[in-house]
């Protein structure tokens, strides 16, 4: 017959100190072993970005093999909100000054890092397919069905499509058949798919892609200079591998990767 | 603030028509599917239950793919002279797809709640397969299809995901008011998003307590129906 043993308590509490020295001991152990966990950084970068940080993050990550980072993409507006609302971002890449000033003036960035890292253009897509739009003046044109830009209020690409349209005074006409996006990445697979008849992107993107062409860029003057500034941010849950992320986007290394990709430097 | 109310608009229109296209190809197939079952009956509920259970945006990607310029019924469409990808129509074909499992399932569990001797009843007299369905299915089923209407009308007006991908955003065509919302909580508009989901509340609403009403208002006349019917007379019908 099996009694089950009960052990009393005191006897118990007696072994505790003992068990507790023991895991303390290993711990410590298993520490000086096992090599410290990497700083984990969020970088918050416009939609246009996705394929250059990509390689450049791997460059940093041989750098500095104690930061990993964790790329967040999208549209510069929404980016801009998320780090409003408090989400944990450590570094922000905008696609457009608005963004960037938007959230200097509420104070949420770390002022000394600040800086104008790239240019870009915006340019005029057609699906390899079609043929009838030659130009920027030819998407008022009733052959031409869908004009995909981004959401002019949060997208900056979006923000300078309109800018050119309404330079060239046909905004009204083409937003009527305008199909907005989330992000410019999703205009460049809406012409791509022919589900849009044209679209406005910057020319990095439509360089990413076979299945598009680029039939104009937009006319000198017809919208503000497109800028990609860069900044760590104030409330950066590591501000030092932060910093040490936006030196590297200047860097002679991450300037050859973006030039690669189309990007020209800010200065 | 000049807010563009066209959203509004386009949801009714499009939740409407969805609900109407459902309403009657639900009805349709619930009545023809209750009481036979076969291996093609199951296959075809399991297919009528994926845009259920599938996320919107799968039930979306599957329409483009069939619909878009390179997929099968796109190219059909497109030597027609029609491209349905962010159209109005899309709206209502996202729509129907995800509400059409709501009413079909509704319907059903309607139809085989009703008492098959009626049925044969109804035949020996010399009713149709039609006549039945309509004279005898439908009006003893009608609080459960009211039921399905409702979800469906729901479903149709909720409907984004799908939507979203299939027929875009364009503002004035296909831009329904879940896709406002979701664009303008985007663009940071909180007061815009919050008139919205604001308005899509109160009709929701009103939706819901309509139906509400209507189905007392039926089960009072459905007591009295039922009784018709098993006196053996044709069906009383309002």
């Amino acid at each position: 017959m099996h009694i089950p043993m009960r052990i009393p308590s005191h006897r118990l509490a007696a072994l505790l100190p003992g068990v507790l020295c023991l895991a303390t001991f290993s711990a410590s152990h298993l520490q000086a072993r096992v090599p410290q966990e990497p700083v984990q950084i969020t970088v918050s970068a416009a939609a246009s970005l996705n394929d250059a940080l990509i390689e450049i993050d791997r460059e940093f990550q041989r750098a500095r093999p104690d930061v990993r980072v964790d790329l967040n993409s999208g549209a510069s507006g929404t980016l801009e909100i998320q780090i409003e609302k408090g989400a944990p971002v450590d570094v922000f890449v905008s696609a457009g000054l608005q963004q960037m000033d938007a959230l200097a003036a509420k104070g949420l960035l770390l002022a000394e890092t600040r800086v104008d890292l790239l240019r870009n253009e915006l340019v005029l897509i057609i699906s390899r397919g079609s043929k009838n739009v030659a130009n920027f003046s030819d998407l008022d044109h009733p052959d031409v069905r869908i004009v995909a830009i981004g959401d002019p209020r949060t997208v900056p690409a979006g923000m300078y499509a309109q800018q050119v349209l309404t330079a060239l005074g046909i905004y009204a006409t083409v937003r009527k058949k305008a199909v907005l996006a989330t992000d410019v990445r999703q205009v460049l697979a809406d012409v791509e798919t022919g589900s849009a008849d044209a679209g406005l992107v910057y020319a990095t993107d439509a360089a990413t892609s076979s299945q598009v062409r680029v039939v104009a860029a937009a006319p000198a003057g017809t919208h503000e200079a497109i800028v990609y500034p860069a900044a760590a941010l104030r409330d950066a849950p590591h501000p030092d591998a932060a910093r040490a992320y936006v030196q590297f986007l200047r860097s002679a290394s991450a300037r050859m990767i973006f030039s690669r990709y189309g990007f020209l430097p800010a200065t | 603030m000049n807010m563009d109310l066209s959203p509004l608009w386009i949801s009714l229109k499009t939740a409407l028509s969805a609900t109407a296209v459902t309403f009657v190809l639900g009805v349709l197939a619930a009545g023809w599917r209750s009481g036979r079952s076969s291996r093609l009956w199951e296959l075809f509920d399991g297919l009528v239950l994926l845009p259920l259970v599938l996320p919107p945006t799968v039930v979306g990607f599957v329409l483009l793919s069939l619909f878009g310029r390179t997929g099968p019924l796109g190219q059909i469409l497109w030597r027609a002279g029609t491209i349905l990808v962010f159209s109005w129509s899309a709206t209502v074909i996202a729509a129907t797809v995800v509400a059409f499992p709501l009413m079909y399932l509704t319907a059903r569990g309607a139809f085989e709640q009703i008492d098959p001797g009626l049925f044969d009843a109804a035949r020996t007299l010399g009713a149709t397969e039609w006549e039945i369905l309509v004279g005898v299915a439908i009006p003893l089923a009608w609080p459960g299809i009211l039921a399905g209407v409702a979800l469906a009308f729901a479903r149709a007006m909720g409907e984004f995901g799908a939507t979203l991908m299939f027929a875009g955003n364009i503002p004035g065509r296909t831009e329904t008011m879940p896709v406002a919302i979701y664009f303008a909580i985007a663009a940071g508009d909180t007061r815009q998003a919050l008139l919205w989901s604001g308005i899509v509340l109160v009709i929701s609403l009103g939706v819901l307590a309509a139906m509400d009403g209507w189905t007392r208002y039926q089960r009072r006349y459905l007591a009295r129906g039922t009784r018709g019917v098993v006196r053996g007379g044709s069906v009383a019908r309002g």
